[in-house]
C-alpha cells in the first residue's frame, strides 16, 4: 500500500477541443492531412561507434535548422528567457547541451515525444502543423545516437558534468556593465555605526532602524521576510530622516565624523582692515534726491539721505569703524540730528550738530554682507527770514574689519574640515573642487540655519551620495591613489561579508603590504561579525520565520561555510545543528538528508497532493523553475482524465520531477515528523515508484534524491548562485559572459571537495565583482 | 472641444480595430464587425483635460465565483449521506457538486436577478451598487498562484514570470498612471506584493522580474501604500523636505553627485538606482504638500464610514498551506479603500492596486472529507463582505458625493473600479483516476475522502463600475450544466451555437467564429478603455504588451 497524489482536477471542464499558441490563447488548428508523424524505434546498430560530438554534430546540422524555422518551429515559444524547460538559443551546440542535461533528448519523454503525441493537447508546435516524418526522423537520429553514445561512454552522467557547451566562446552581448549593490539593511547599519559610532536611536532612544525596516528593505523574520530587491523612493525619504538625525547628534556632539572638529568654528576669514573714504559731493560715491552740492560738501536743506551710490561690500563679519564728517546749521536753536543707516537698519543717531565740521565715528559689529550705507537727515526747520536747518556733509568714512585680519587659516581650516568628511563618510580624501564645493554648500546652509546645522547638512548630503549608498564605491574606478583604491575595495569585501566598512586598522594592514586582500578575506570569513551576517543571509535564503526549528537549515549552511566542510553535506549530512552552530546527532531515520529532512525546511513546504516541497526543493538547490505557461493552463482548460508522469501529458516536463520526488517525502509528514503509516495507516512506499523512467534521482526515500542531487551540476551551481546573490546581488550570468568563471569556480570546488569558502573568495578575486 | 482633442478621442475610438478584436477570437478565426464608436470619441473628449482615477479592486487567492457573478443553482451534495467506505454513490464521487455551507437559504441564497444582473449570494451585499456595474460572467481567470496575479497585473501575452522585464512591458497601473499621473505627487499607490506569496522562491525572482515596480517613467512607478501611518510618515517627511530651503540646497549639492554617478554607471543597480531617485525628487522637489499629513487617514466621519477598526490599520504576516510566512506589508482592504479616497480627493494619487491584506485569504481549499463534514464548502460570504462589498460601497458613495472642484464633475464620473479574482474555485473533483488505480477499497476511499474539492479554477469573473461604465448590465453568463462560461460576441451577446442556459454547443451548431470567453487582458484593455485610453495604441507605443482588445461594449455611449 502507498500514498498517492490525488487528481488535482475534476472533470468538469467541457470546453471545445481547442488548441493553444504560445500566448495561450484558443487558435484554429488544421491537423496536417496525415496526422503526426510517428515516433521511429532507434535502431542501435546504426550508430554503434556514434558519440555525444557526433550527435550534436547532427543536430547542429539536422534538427536545429527546424527548430528555428519561421512557422514550424519552436523558437517563438521557446526563445531564451521563455521560462521553458526546453530552450532554443541562438547557438546550435548550446542549444543541444541544454535540451540533453535537461533530459529533453531522452529516449522518453522529451521533445521528440512531444513532436510525436497523438494528443492535439499535449502536441508541438501547439497551434501548428505537426512536424513531418522527415523533421522528427531527423530529431530521432539525434536521440537514438545520444542514447547508444552515452550507454557505451559509461562515464559520468551527462547532468553531473560542467556543461560542455559553456566551455564554448560566449559570443552573445556583452553588453554587461560592472557590478554593484545598493547597501542593505544590515548593511547600512553597520556603515552607519562604523562612521557614527552610534546606532540611529528615536527621540524615547528606541531603534530607529527597527523602525523603518520596512522602508529599508530589511528582514526581521517576525513581520518582514522578504529582502527589498531594489533601491525604493522610500529608502532614500528614510534615509533623509536618519541622516538628519545621526548627523544632527555627531555635529552636537562632535562625535563621529565631526570627532576633532569644532563645526561652530567660522569658515570665512577675516582680511586686513580697509578704509574707504567717500565724498559727499561726488554723486559717483554718495547721492541724495535731496539737497546741493556746496563746494566739497553736500547740503542736505531738507529730509532726505545721503547714501553710498552703489551697496557697500562689507568683506567679512567684524568690526567697522563708520566716521561721518559733516556741521550743521541750526534753527530756533538747534543743530541737524542724523541717522547713520546700514541697509534698512538704524545703527547710530547724533544729534544737534555744531556749525564746525566734525568727524562722528561709530563702531559696530557686521555681518558679512553688501548693503546700503546711509546718512539720513531727520529733522529739518527753518523759520523764514530767520534761520534755516541743514546738514553738511563732507565726508563718510568705512574702516574695517577693524584689526590684522585672520589670512586664510579659516579657510584652509574649514575645507580641511570638508575634507575631513570626505574621509569619514566616503572613505577618501575630496578634491580641491569638492572642498570649494562643499564650503560652498556649508556657507549657503549656514545664512539659512546657523553654522552647526550647515556642517549638519553637508554630512546629510554625503550620507546621500552614490558613494555612501552602494557597497562598492564609484570613486574606487577613478581613484588615483592606490591606497584610497584598495581601501574602496576592501571595504565592499568587509560590507559584504560582515556588514561593515573596514576597519582603519584592516585598511592599513592592507595598504602597508601587511596583509593581501585574500588574506583580510580569511580573517574576516573567521570573524564572529562574518558568522553573523552570513547566518543572517541563510536566514533569509532558507526562508526562515524565525524560529529554532525554522533556523537549523541556516545553521548548517553557516557552519559548513564556516568549516570548510564539503558544500554536499547541505543536502546529505547525516547530523542535525545546535544554536550554537555544532553538529548533533539526530535519528539514524534522517539519513543522508542534510537539511531537506529537518522539520524547520519540511514545515513550510507541504507535500502531497500540492507538490510544494518537492517544488521547492528542485528550486532552491538545483536552479529548476517551474512556471505555468499559458500553453499548460490552456490544455487543463480541456483536461479530462491524464497523469502526470504520463510522458505523453503537458504536465510531464515538470511532474517527471516532482512526482516522484514528491513520493520519495512521504516518509515525512508535513510537520517534519518521520512516519512509516499513511494517515490511513497503510505501510509508506517512499521510493519514486519508477514512475518515470529518466528521473535522474531514483531510489527510496530522500537519502536516495539527496545522494544523487548533490552531484548534479545543478547543485553546484545553484549553490554557487547563492553566494553570487550575496555578493553581487543576481545569479551568475553561467551561459553568458561568466562560463569562463564559472568554469573557475566548478574547478575549485572539485579541487576543494566543495569547501563553500573557496568560491566565495574566488568570486571576491574576480573582475566582476571588483567592478573592473 | 477643440480639433485637436477630437481627433485624440476619435482616435482612441478608432484604434480599437476589428484587427485588434480577432486576436481574441482568433480561435476560430473568425471575422467581427468592425463597427467603431465615434460616440466614445465624444464622450472621452467631453472630459478631456480633466484627470482620470482608476482602481483595482483584488481578491487574492480567488472568490467562488459560482455564487458570485458567474451563479448557477445546483444541489449541494455536501448534504447527502453517504456511508463510509462507498465508492459508488449516487450521483458519483465525481459528478457530486459541493456548494457553501447553508447553500440555498439566506443569507446563503441561489442565485437571483436584480435588473438585469443575474448573481449569487457572495455578490447580495453589493446589490446597491448594481445599477453602475457592469458584470463579465463570461470569463476565464489563471487557475496557477501568481501566475493569475501577474496576468492580472500585466495582460495576456507571452511571457515567463521570473523572466527579466522588458522596457516596453507595463502593468495597467503603470500604463495608466503613465497617461495621467505626471502632475500628481505620487501617482501610483498599491497594496500588493510580488514575493507575499510563499510558493514563489525569492532567489528565482531577483530584481527586475516577476512583478517589476520600476516600468515606465518614474512616476508610474508602484509606490506601495502600506499603512496609514506609514503613508503620513512619508508624506510628513515630504512635506518637510520639500518645504525647506536647506533641505532644497542639500538635495542640488546631491543631485551633482548623483548625476555624475550616473553619467558613468549603467548597470542594473545603477538603473534601479535612478529610478527611486527621481521617484524620490518627484516627491519631495515638488512645491511641497498642501496637505496636513498628521491630518489625514484621522477623519472619525469617513473611519466610520469605511468601519476601520484599530486592527485594520495593522500588517499581518501569514504562512499558507505551509509556505513560508510572507506579508504584504498592507493594511486591511477597507482602510486601503480610505486611503484611496483621501489620496485620490487629495490631489495626491491617481491610481491605486487595493488587494485583500491577508495572503491568499481566498484561498478556500478544502478536502471532501471536511466538506462533507461541514456540508458544504467553506462559506466566503463574510470575508467578501469584509474585504470587499462594504469598503467598495462606501468609496462609491464618497466619490458620488464629492464634487470633483467647480467642474460639474464628481470623483465617481471621472473614476473606473475593476474588480476582479486571482481566479475561480473548484465546486467538486473528479475521483475517476483514483478508482481506477489498484489500490485496496480502503486506500481508494480515503484517497478520494482527502481529495481537494475546491482547487484554483479558471470560471471567474469580474466587473467594472465608475462613470463612462455602462451600468446595470451583466454579459455572458456559466453554463447550467456546463458550468463553463459560454463565449460572447463581440457586442456583448453570447453566442447564439450555444445553450444559453445549459452552455452546451447546440446540435449540429458550429462554434461562433467571433466568439470567445473573456480573459485577464480582457480586464487589463478595459480599464484602460474605460479611462479614455487606446490600449491597442499604448501597446503599440511600447507601454505594455497585453494582447487582449478591450470589451468596448461596457462603455457608455
Amino acid at each position: 500500500m502507498h500514498l498517492r497524489p490525488s487528481r488535482q482536477w475534476s472533470g468538469l471542464v467541457l470546453l471545445g477541443a481547442a488548441l493553444a499558441g504560445c500566448q495561450g490563447r484558443a487558435v484554429v488548428h488544421t491537423p496536417g492531412p496525415t496526422g503526426p508523424a510517428v515516433k521511429p524505434d532507434c535502431d542501435v546498430a546504426a550508430f554503434a561507434s556514434a558519440s555525444p560530438a557526433d550527435a550534436a554534430a547532427a543536430f547542429a546540422a539536422d534538427v536545429y535548422p527546424h527548430l528555428t524555422d519561421g512557422k514550424q518551429g519552436c523558437v517563438a515559444c521557446h526563445a531564451a528567457g521563455s521560462g521553458r524547460s526546453f530552450l532554443v538559443t541562438t547557438d546550435p551546440g548550446e542549444t543541444f547541451y541544454k535540451a540533453r542535461s535537461a533530459g529533453l533528448l531522452g529516449p522518453t519523454g522529451g521533445v521528440l515525444d512531444r513532436l510525436t503525441s497523438a494528443k492535439a493537447s499535449t502536441r508541438m508546435p501547439q497551434g501548428g502543423d505537426p512536424w513531418s516524418k522527415d523533421w522528427v526522423d531527423a530529431l530521432a537520429r539525434v536521440t537514438c545516437m545520444l542514447q547508444v553514445a552515452q550507454s557505451a561512454d559509461g562515464g559520468g552522467l551527462p547532468d553531473e558534468e560542467f556543461p560542455p557547451e559553456l566551455l564554448l566562446p560566449y559570443v552573445g552581448d556583452g553588453g554587461f556593465d560592472p557590478d554593484n549593490t545598493f547597501l542593505g539593511y544590515q548593511q547600512l547599519r553597520g556603515k552607519v555605526q562604523a562612521i557614527f559610532s552610534s546606532g540611529w536611536t528615536d527621540g524615547d532612544g528606541g531603534d530607529a532602524f527597527a523602525a523603518n525596516i520596512g522602508p529599508f528593505g530589511g528582514v526581521d523574520f517576525s513581520t518582514h521576510f522578504v529582502e527589498a530587491r531594489t533601491a525604493t523612493s522610500d529608502f532614500l525619504l528614510s534615509l533623509d530622516s536618519l541622516g538628519k538625525a545621526v548627523c544632527a547628534q555627531a555635529v552636537a556632539q562632535q562625535s563621529g565624523p565631526f570627532a576633532g572638529t569644532d563645526p561652530t568654528a567660522d569658515t570665512e576669514d577675516t582680511p586686513p582692515s580697509s578704509t574707504a573714504t567717500l565724498q559727499a559731493e561726488d554723486p559717483t560715491q554718495l547721492f541724495s534726491a535731496v539737497g546741493q552740492k556746496e563746494g566739497t560738501t553736500w547740503d542736505l536743506y531738507a529730509n532726505g539721505t545721503l547714501a553710498t551710490t552703489q551697496p557697500f561690500v562689507f568683506p567679512a563679519a567684524g568690526q567697522y569703524r563708520l566716521t561721518v564728517r559733516a556741521r550743521g546749521t541750526p534753527s530756533a536753536g538747534l543743530g541737524p540730528d542724523f541717522d547713520l543707516r546700514v541697509g534698512s537698519d538704524i545703527v547710530n543717531t547724533v544729534t544737534d550738530l555744531p556749525t564746525t565740521m566734525a568727524d562722528y565715528p561709530f563702531t559696530l559689529t557686521l555681518p558679512k554682507e553688501t548693503a546700503l550705507v546711509g546718512i539720513q537727515f531727520t529733522n529739518d526747520a527753518q523759520v523764514v527770514g530767520v534761520d534755516d536747518r541743514n546738514l553738511v556733509v563732507d565726508s563718510l568714512t568705512i574702516e574695517g574689519p577693524l584689526g590684522t585680519g585672520t589670512g586664510t587659516a579659516r579657510e584652509t581650516a574649514a575645507r580641511a574640515a570638508v575634507d575631513g568628511l570626505y574621509r569619514k563618510i566616503l572613505y577618501r580624501p575630496a578634491s580641491p573642487t569638492e572642498q570649494a564645493d562643499g564650503l560652498a554648500l556649508v556657507r549657503d546652509l549656514e545664512t539659512l540655519s546657523g553654522r552647526p546645522s550647515a556642517w549638519a547638512g553637508l554630512c546629510e548630503a554625503l550620507v546621500h551620495a552614490p558613494e555612501f549608498l552602494f557597497t562598492l564605491s564609484p570613486a574606487q574606478a577613478t581613484a588615483t591613489d592606490a591606497a584610497v583604491q584598495a581601501r574602496l575595495l576592501l571595504n565592499k569585501v568587509a560590507l559584504d561579508l560582515l556588514a561593515r566598512p573596514a576597519t582603519d586598522a584592516e585598511a592599513q594592514q592592507l595598504t602597508s603590504g601587511a596583509k593581501t586582500l585574500d588574506q583580510l578575506v580569511d580573517t574576516y570569513l573567521q570573524s564572529p561579525e562574518f558568522r553573523a551576517y552570513f547566518y543572517y543571509k541563510m536566514r533569509i535564503r532558507t526562508e526562515s520565520d524565525g524560529t529554532d526549528d525554522a533556523d537549523e537549515p541556516a545553521r548548517l549552511w553557516t557552519h559548513l561555510m564556516l568549516t570548510g566542510k564539503p558544500l554536499r553535506l547541505l543536502l546529505t549530512g547525516d547530523f542535525g545543528m545546535d544554536a550554537q552552530l555544532n553538529e548533533v546527532p539526530r535519528d539514524p531515520v534522517h539519513g543522508k538528508t542534510g537539511l531537506l529532512t529537518m522539520k524547520g525546511f519540511i514545515l513550510h513546504k507541504p507535500g502531497f497532493p500540492r507538490f510544494n516541497y518537492a517544488a521547492r526543493v528542485l528550486e532552491d538547490f538545483l536552479g529548476y523553475t517551474f512556471e505555468i505557461p499559458p500553453e499548460v493552463i490552456a490544455a487543463r482548460l480541456n483536461a479530462t482524465a491524464a497523469s502526470t508522469v504520463d510522458p505523453t501529458s503537458i504536465c510531464f516536463a515538470c511532474h517527471k520531477l516532482l512526482t516522484p520526488l514528491a513520493h520519495q517525502r512521504l516518509a515525512w509528514d508535513d510537520n517534519g515528523q518521520h512516519r512509516t503509516l499513511s494517515d490511513g495507516n497503510q505501510p509508506i512506499d517512499d521510493t519514486d515508484f519508477n514512475l518515470v523512467a529518466d528521473y535522474p534521482y531514483k531510489g527510496k526515500g530522500m537519502e536516495a534524491f539527496s545522494t544523487q542531487a548533490v552531484k548534479k551540476e545543478r547543485f553546484i551551481r545553484h549553490t554557487l548562485d547563492a553566494e553570487f546573490l550575496m555578493l553581487l546581488n543576481r545569479p551568475m550570468r553561467h551561459d553568458q559572459d561568466e562560463r569562463v568563471v564559472y568554469k573557475q569556480l566548478w574547478d575549485l570546488v572539485q579541487a576543494t571537495d566543495g569547501d563553500l569558502r573557496a568560491p566565495l573568495k574566488a568570486i571576491i578575486q574576480s573582475p566582476h565583482y571588483q567592478g573592473k | 472641444m477643440n480639433r485637436r482633442t477630437f481627433l485624440s478621442g476619435l482616435g482612441a475610438g478608432a484604434a480599437i480595430s476589428a484587427v485588434d478584436w480577432l486576436k481574441l477570437f482568433r480561435r476560430n478565426g473568425g471575422v467581427p464587425g468592425t463597427q467603431k464608436s465615434l460616440d466614445l470619441a465624444r464622450a472621452a473628449a467631453d472630459t478631456a483635460g480633466l484627470p482620470r482615477f482608476l482602481i483595482y479592486w483584488f481578491v487574492e487567492g480567488g472568490w467562488d465565483s459560482y455564487s458570485m457573478f458567474s451563479p448557477v443553482d445546483t444541489r449541494n451534495d455536501a448534504t447527502l449521506v453517504i456511508p463510509a467506505g462507498e465508492l459508488h454513490p449516487n450521483p458519483s464521487w465525481a459528478d457530486q457538486i459541493y456548494r457553501p455551507t447553508g447553500y440555498g437559504q439566506a443569507p446563503n441564497a441561489p442565485p437571483k436577478t436584480l435588473g438585469n444582473i443575474t448573481y449569487g449570494f457572495l455578490a447580495e451585499p453589493g446589490v446597491d451598487l448594481f445599477p453602475d456595474l457592469a458584470v463579465i460572467a463570461s470569463h476565464n481567470g489563471n487557475a496557477f498562484h501568481s501566475g493569475g496575479r501577474w496576468d492580472y497585473h500585466y495582460g495576456s501575452y507571452n511571457h515567463s514570470l521570473s523572466a527579466m522585464r522588458d522596457p516596453d512591458e507595463r502593468t495597467v497601473m503603470q500604463a495608466f498612471c503613465e497617461a495621467y499621473g505626471a502632475s500628481y505627487l505620487m501617482p501610483h499607490v498599491s497594496w500588493h506584493r510580488w514575493l507575499s506569496d510563499g510558493e514563489l522562491s525569492p532567489s528565482n525572482y531577483p530584481e527586475g522580474t516577476g512583478y517589476y515596480e520600476q516600468l515606465g517613467p518614474p512616476y508610474a512607478h508602484t509606490i506601495y501604500g502600506k499603512t496609514p501611518n506609514d503613508m503620513r510618515t512619508r508624506l510628513a517627511q515630504v512635506g518637510n523636505l520639500a518645504s525647506s530651503a536647506r533641505d532644497n540646497r542639500i538635495r542640488s549639492f546631491v543631485d551633482n553627485l548623483d548625476q555624475n554617478f550616473l553619467r558613468d554607471h549603467h548597470g542594473e543597480s545603477a538603473r534601479s538606482f535612478s529610478s527611486a531617485v527621481s521617484a524620490y525628487k518627484a516627491l519631495v522637489g515638488g512645491q511641497g504638500l498642501h496637505i496636513d499629513p498628521r491630518t489625514l487617514f484621522n477623519d472619525p466621519v469617513l473611519r466610520a464610514e469605511f468601519d476601520v477598526q484599530p486592527d485594520d490599520e495593522l500588517v499581518t504576516s501569514t504562512s499558507v498551506n505551509n509556505n513560508p510566512a510572507r506579508s504584504k506589508e498592507s493594511p486591511n482592504a477597507n482602510v486601503q479603500a480610505m486611503m484611496t479616497y483621501e489620496l485620490m480627493t487629495q490631489g495626491v494619487s491617481c491610481g491605486f492596486f487595493i488587494e485583500s491584506r491577508e495572503v491568499r485569504g481566498f484561498d478556500t481549499h478544502y478536502s471532501r472529507r471536511s466538506c462533507l463534514s461541514t456540508q458544504g464548502q467553506q462559506n466566503q460570504l463574510a470575508n467578501i463582505t469584509r474585504n470587499l462589498w462594504s469598503p467598495l460601497k462606501a468609496l462609491v458613495h464618497r466619490l458620488k458625493t464629492t464634487p470633483y472642484g467647480t467642474t460639474g464633475y464628481s470623483y465617481w464620473d471621472l473614476t473606473t473600479i475593476t474588480l476582479c479574482s486571482e481566479m475561480g474555485r473548484m465546486v467538486g473533483a473528479d475521483a475517476g483516476p483514483v478508482l481506477s488505480t489498484s489500490d485496496d477499497d480502503a486506500t481508494k476511499y480515503d484517497n478520494i475522502m482527502t481529495q481537494d474539492v475546491c482547487q484554483h479554477w479558471h470560471v471567474s469573473s469580474a466587473a467594472f463600475l465608475g462613470g463612462k461604465v455602462k451600468g446595470n448590465t451583466q454579459w455572458g453568463r456559466v453554463g447550467t450544466r456546463t458550468l463553463n462560461p459560454i463565449p460572447i460576441l463581440q457586442d456583448g451577446t453570447l453566442d447564439p451555437a450555444f445553450d444559453p442556459v445549459t452552455g452546451d454547443l447546440l446540435p449540429g451548431q458550429n462554434p461562433s467564429t467571433s466568439g470567445a470567453v473573456t480573459d485577464c487582458g480582457s480586464v487589463y484593455a478595459t480599464s484602460l478603455y474605460l479611462a479614455d485610453l487606446d490600449p491597442v495604441d499604448l501597446k503599440r507605443q511600447g507601454k505594455g504588451k497585453n494582447e487582449s482588445p478591450p470589451l468596448t461594449f461596457v462603455k457608455k455611449a
